[in-house]
């Protein structure tokens, strides 16, 4: 585990069309405010909107391959919509505990406008996947 | 059901079992999710890449509890996961996921199944930026066919 002070990380979350559909295929969400625009839903929310556990998931996946560690616990508050299509960035604060083998991470999920989509947080274990 | 009604029927639920269900780890399932996050790490499609690493075969990838058996009548048709008892009918109103939090005590891999055990933990009314709604906390238990937990969700929902 790096003994470095707490930095930043900045990713981009992925939210094309398609990873939704992939994401729907996988999972079942099959709600037309993720995959139809023309929707009821989609159209009072503002646009088609990805899903919350696909935030979730998408954001496991870039810290833990950021990191190079296995995630153990990931809470995100999704606080506004994160739209398909649009630009997201996502600002991950670190702060390894080299003694645990660990990294705390408070995270937020920006728009284009740096306007706060969703908050959470993480702890990751340094090292390969743990549980056999 | 008017959401005051709805706030009053779940709390008087608070820590009971509101639904129990199996989920089912596939390797095609596993491959779907962990292509749908965008994974490139072998060992989620490749089955010899995960018996290297040691798994019992393709590991599921963070968040993914396999894929809750379908039964028409009985799964939600919108979200594929058992909906809750039906004198809590929440038609009519908007479903928010307003928040998850996920917890792996040990990762499971395809061949398994999974039996959920959901209950409610909170249900209050609150304010929204679009009028008032009903905040309500689920926490979802995923045991092995051993009965040990393996993943641990909890899940905000509000409606409005």
């Amino acid at each position: 585990v790096s003994t470095a002070p707490t930095n930043t990380l900045r990713l981009r979350l992925p939210s094309s069309a398609l990873d939704v559909l992939r994401y729907a295929a996988a999972c079942g969400d099959f709600h037309g405010l993720h995959h139809a625009p023309a929707s009821a839903e989609a159209r009072a929310a503002g646009g088609a909107v990805l899903p919350g556990r696909y935030q979730h998931g998408a954001i496991a996946r870039l810290l833990q391959e950021a990191l190079g560690a296995e995630l153990e616990e990931l809470e995100c508050a999704y606080l506004a919509p994160a739209y398909v299509d649009h630009e997201l960035s996502l600002d991950a604060r670190v702060r390894p505990e080299p003694a645990a083998g660990l990294f705390h991470i408070r995270l937020k999920l920006l728009d284009v406008g740096g306007g706060l989509l969703l908050s959470g947080n993480a702890r990751l274990r340094a090292g390969k996947e743990r549980t056999r | 059901l008017s959401l005051s009604t709805l706030a009053q029927a779940l709390s008087a639920r608070l820590g009971a079992v509101t639904s129990t269900w199996s989920y089912e780890l596939t390797r095609p399932g596993v491959r779907a999710y962990a292509r749908a996050m965008g994974y490139r790490a072998r060992h989620y499609y490749w089955l010899e890449d995960a018996l290297a690493l040691g798994f019992t075969d393709l590991p599921a990838p963070f968040g993914y509890l396999g894929a809750p058996v379908y039964l028409p009548g009985f799964i939600d048709e919108r979200f594929s996961e058992p909906g809750d008892p039906a004198d809590l009918s929440f038609a009519g109103y908007a479903v928010l996921d307003a928040g998850t939090m996920h917890s792996v005590l040990r990762t499971p891999c395809a061949g398994e199944s999974l039996h959920l055990r959901s209950s409610l933990e909170r249900a209050e009314l609150v304010q929204t930026a679009g009028g008032p709604g009903l905040r309500v906390e689920r926490a979802l238990r995923f045991e092995d066919a051993h009965g040990q937990l393996a993943l641990f969700q909890r899940r905000r929902t509000v409606y409005r």
